[in-house]
């Protein structure tokens, strides 16, 4: 069969002959100027992510140099200390700056390049509307720059992937859906080819199911311009985190990125996609299984285990579909493997797709409970983010560069050499990035685990174990190094084929008839059943519609159909998973000695959190003996419910937190805090000394209390005027006499610091304490 | 009585197993969907929109989309 030279619709196949003649012809151009703008940014983006990636990979290595002193007592590199010591390049803070900008920045934008180039082709139509386009693209970069303006001055919500704070998210909301969504959906609404390409379809999921995971995780109560509450608390708000966290994974950077694949590959290779039919699998399995997976973030928290168990299964069924597509994408290269040896873009891809599978597979086993046990909090997830986002998202976006440059700037490549440097120096700087830190993450989990003879634990000092990471930290600093140098080779080819553009773009005018209005007739089954049974033949009737497949084909066909199948079936996982954790009260025990954070505490929380010291720390012990050993009695589901952000974490860079009230002296904290090196001689944390210069703000402090208190912390009387700073200021003089009693400087009690170290000495106490007789706040905090 | 009493007694517990089912059989359902002989011609086009979709501009050395298709 040769295809119509005229390509007419599929659905046309069902359509009478007599009524199968094309709209009236209708010219039109392809708008490339926004895709030649948000490759621009995916391209600067992609250099800063990288970049600071460099950075807080730094932050982790250079506090067991700074110390470093020469036989003649100079010390060569404490002028690196500034990556210790200055606020606002913390680890904690920058390193949500280097996760957002590898997500939205690089990713975001690069999704938007794929999207706005392969709609339009595959609509046969230009965007719906150009001033939406601009919108979407200049409200996008300035959400960026707002996201790399807050996080490094500490404003922050703290739930990972999703820190900015809600004047931003709202923005968000409003590019995303209101601008990019509305002119997608106006595009396909408006498109001259009846059937959507499964590229369209990953795009589809993409928009909708991003926007919901955006608004309900985003969900808090305002107390300023800068600072929020989430409305959800502890398990529950975990729960919904890592719904959305997995979930960003997959409806961010994976189905825009298999639509990438599915357009860009099959142009690139010029044939078409391996199997559509295994395609529709890909789509269909993989909306319906990711949305379950989040919970395997959580196992053995204090998560009920049903819901654990549900994330885990999911997620070994998610193996077979990404698979699936992994291997339609390789094939689809049958019979065109030599054209790989002479084009970068394909060396791209191929190496891309084959990091997805990898990825992929790693995904499912890590999500086995008991793989999950060793891998959990240590560098392997790391890792595995990292074969991802590198592999499969970075070497994705980089063959679509390469792709449109020549295309869109409608002139040669600067240079195929420096791409082929790219690519070797990307595929080397992954390996030696994922690697060691592979070899580090299985490292740090079995020391953790290590007993000896005596039934001790062998590595009771954690500092021990992150003194055995250094060499892998190092070599993954060579890896990232080699990475970002490629992605400048990129930027420099890219730059340099602009330089030869023509004067004027030729804007070559497209054709294509005007899609009809959809006649298509549903087959006619008759029954089969001879039994004189009106159910029966009703039944029978069905089964042989459904088993048609016709359903599908008319979704393919309809947009509107389409997207609201996908939009049911995202959010009845969704309901169906979140409701019970939600509604039933046996999922989270409620105990009766736990009791709201004081207002001071809550004061030390919230430095807690705009340090982003969940970076670092966990603050959740899981029932495992190694684990109750080292860290104490394991996390209880009741202990968090005033938690609002939880502040559970998901990596221990340093030791878990869930039970340091109690364990250290006040005196010690503030040394610690001061720098830590001073106490502990080889820790990696940065310095807070600037937590002990600045005055906390005991006035704000009411309105804090009472956002909690709107959101159902019983809070009693310390929402009244004044209360709050009242009780803070004399739990305060407690904690600032004990620090000067010991030796300590004096006069602490209007500092930050204070706050944050009656924070700590609260964590985990609560359990162990005797229920209040009355209902209120603890009355005597200790000290 | 709050509303989380009320909805523990409604014993819903049960729901995210029958909700595995639903979507398992949703999942057979697109099986059967892509198993079906007959739609070749069909699906054959829809595979290779992404070929014949773009006049290439100048100065590309690309090739023209004129590939056979494989059956
Ligand atoms: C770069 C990662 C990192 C960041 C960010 C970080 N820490 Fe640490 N932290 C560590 C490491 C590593 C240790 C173990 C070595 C030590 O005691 O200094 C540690 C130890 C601690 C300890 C001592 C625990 C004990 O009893 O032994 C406390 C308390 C602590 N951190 C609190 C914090 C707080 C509060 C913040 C935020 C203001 C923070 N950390 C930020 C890495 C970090």
């Amino acid at each position: 069969m040769v295809a119509p030279a005229n390509d007419t619709s599929i659905a046309m196949m069902h359509v009478p002959a007599s009524e199968r003649s094309p709209g009236p012809i209708e010219t039109f151009v392809y708008d490339d100027a926004i895709v030649r703008k948000f490759m621009g940014v995916t391209i600067l983006w992609g250099v800063v992510a990288f970049l600071v990636g460099l950075i807080v990979a730094l932050e982790l290595v250079i506090p067991s140099v700074i110390g470093y002193t020469t036989a003649s007592g100079n010390q060569p590199f404490a002028f690196l200390s500034f990556l210790t010591n200055v606020q606002y390049l913390t680890f904690g803070r920058l390193r949500p700056l280097h996760t957002n900008a590898a997500i939205f920045a690089f990713g975001g934008n690069a999704i938007f390049a794929a999207v706005y180039y392969s709609t339009q082709r595959l609509c046969k139509a230009r965007m719906w509307s150009d001033r939406l386009s601009n919108l979407h693209f200049w409200g996008w970069q300035l959400i960026i720059v707002l996201a790399a303006l807050t996080l490094p001055l500490g404003i922050t919500s703290s739930k990972e992937y999703a820190e900015l704070e809600w004047p931003i998210d709202v923005l968000i909301a409003v590019v995303w859906l209101g601008f990019f969504g509305t002119n997608f959906f106006m595009t396909l609404k408006n498109r001259r080819e009846r059937h959507m390409y499964v590229a369209l379809w990953f795009y589809i999921a993409t928009i909708v199911t991003v926007t919901m995971l955006h608004v309900f995780n985003s969900l808090a109560v305002p107390v300023s311009l800068f600072k929020s509450y989430s409305v959800y608390a502890g398990v529950q708000d975990a729960m919904m985190q890592w719904w959305y966290g997995h979930n960003a994974v997959a409806f961010f950077l994976t189905t825009p990125f298999l639509g990438l694949m599915y357009y860009f590959l099959p142009k690139a290779a010029d044939r078409p996609v391996y199997s559509y039919r295994l395609s529709i699998v890909h789509f269909w399995s993989l909306v319906f299984t990711y949305i379950w997976a989040g919970p395997h973030h959580l196992h053995y928290t204090a998560l009920p285990a049903w819901a654990s168990t549900l994330g885990m299964l999911f997620s070994v069924m998610l193996w077979m579909p990404s698979w699936g597509g992994g291997i339609n994408g390789l094939l689809t290269l049958r019979g065109a493997w030599h054209k790989l040896t002479d084009d970068p873009v394909l060396k791209f891809f191929v190496v891309g797709i084959t990091f997805y599978m990898m990825s992929t597979f790693e995904g499912p086993m890590l999500s086995v409970k008991t793989v999950n046990m060793l891998s959990h909090y240590t560098d392997w997830t790391i890792a595995h983010v990292h074969a991802g986002a590198l592999g499969w998202n970075g070497f994705m976006t980089f063959g679509m560069i390469y792709y449109l440059a020549p295309r869109l700037f409608q002139t040669g490549l600067y240079s195929k050499k420096l791409a082929e440097w790219h690519f070797w120096l990307g595929t080397l700087g992954i390996l030696l990035y994922i690697i060691p830190i592979y070899i580090a993450g299985i490292t740090q989990g079995l020391m953790w685990r290590a007993f000896d003879q005596t039934g001790n634990l062998q590595f009771p000092d954690f500092v021990e174990t992150v003194m055995r990471l250094m060499p892998f930290y190092w070599i993954r600093v060579v890896g990232g190094s080699l990475f970002l140098m490629g992605s400048l080779l990129l930027a420099y080819n890219v730059i340099r084929t602009w330089m030869k553009r023509p004067a004027v773009y030729e804007e070559p005018v497209q054709t294509a008839p005007a899609l009809r209005p959809e006649r298509v007739e549903a087959p006619v089954f008759a029954s089969r059943l001879t039994a004189n049974c009106e159910f029966g033949h009703k039944g029978d009737v069905m089964i042989q519609r459904i088993a048609s497949g016709f359903w599908h084909r008319v979704w393919e066909g309809t947009p509107w159909k389409f997207t609201f199948w996908t939009i049911v079936a995202v959010a009845s996982a969704s309901v169906l998973e979140l409701i019970p954790l939600f509604a039933i009260r046996s999922n989270v025990p409620s105990i009766a000695s736990v009791q709201p954070y004081t207002p001071l505490e809550l004061a030390g929380r919230d430095i807690y959190i705009s340090e982003g010291c969940y970076n670092c720390h966990s603050q959740m012990i899981r029932p495992i003996w190694a684990e109750t050993k080292r860290y104490g009695e394991y996390s209880k589901p009741g202990e968090f419910v005033y938690d609002h952000p939880f502040q559970w974490g998901s990596r221990r860079i340093g030791p878990d937190l869930a039970r340091e009230g109690g364990l250290r002296s006040n005196l010690w904290h503030l040394l610690h805090f001061q720098d830590p090196r001073q106490s502990v001689a080889q820790s990696i944390m940065p310095s807070y000394a600037h937590l002990i210069d600045e005055t906390l703000d005991y006035d704000g402090l009411t309105a804090r209390v009472k956002a909690h208190a709107l959101i159902g912390v019983p809070y009693g009387d310390a929402v009244k005027p004044g209360r709050a700073a009242e009780l803070a200021r004399a739990q305060a003089a407690i904690i600032a006499e004990d620090i000067a009693a010991s030796g300590g400087p004096a006069g602490l009690a209007e500092r930050k610091i204070v706050a944050l170290i009656a924070y700590l000495q609260r964590l985990g106490t609560d359990i162990s304490r005797p229920p209040p007789t009355e209902n209120g706040l603890p009355d005597t905090p200790s000290p | 009585m709050r509303l989380s009493d009320i909805m523990s007694a409604m014993g819903l517990a049960i729901y995210p197993t029958i909700a595995l089912f639903i979507f398992l059989a949703v999942f057979i359902g697109v099986l059967i969907r892509i198993g079906r002989r007959g739609d070749n011609d069909a699906l054959t086009r829809a595979g290779r929109l992404p070929l014949v979709d773009d006049a290439p501009p100048r100065g590309v050395g690309d090739r023209v989309h004129r590939t056979e298709i494989h059956r």
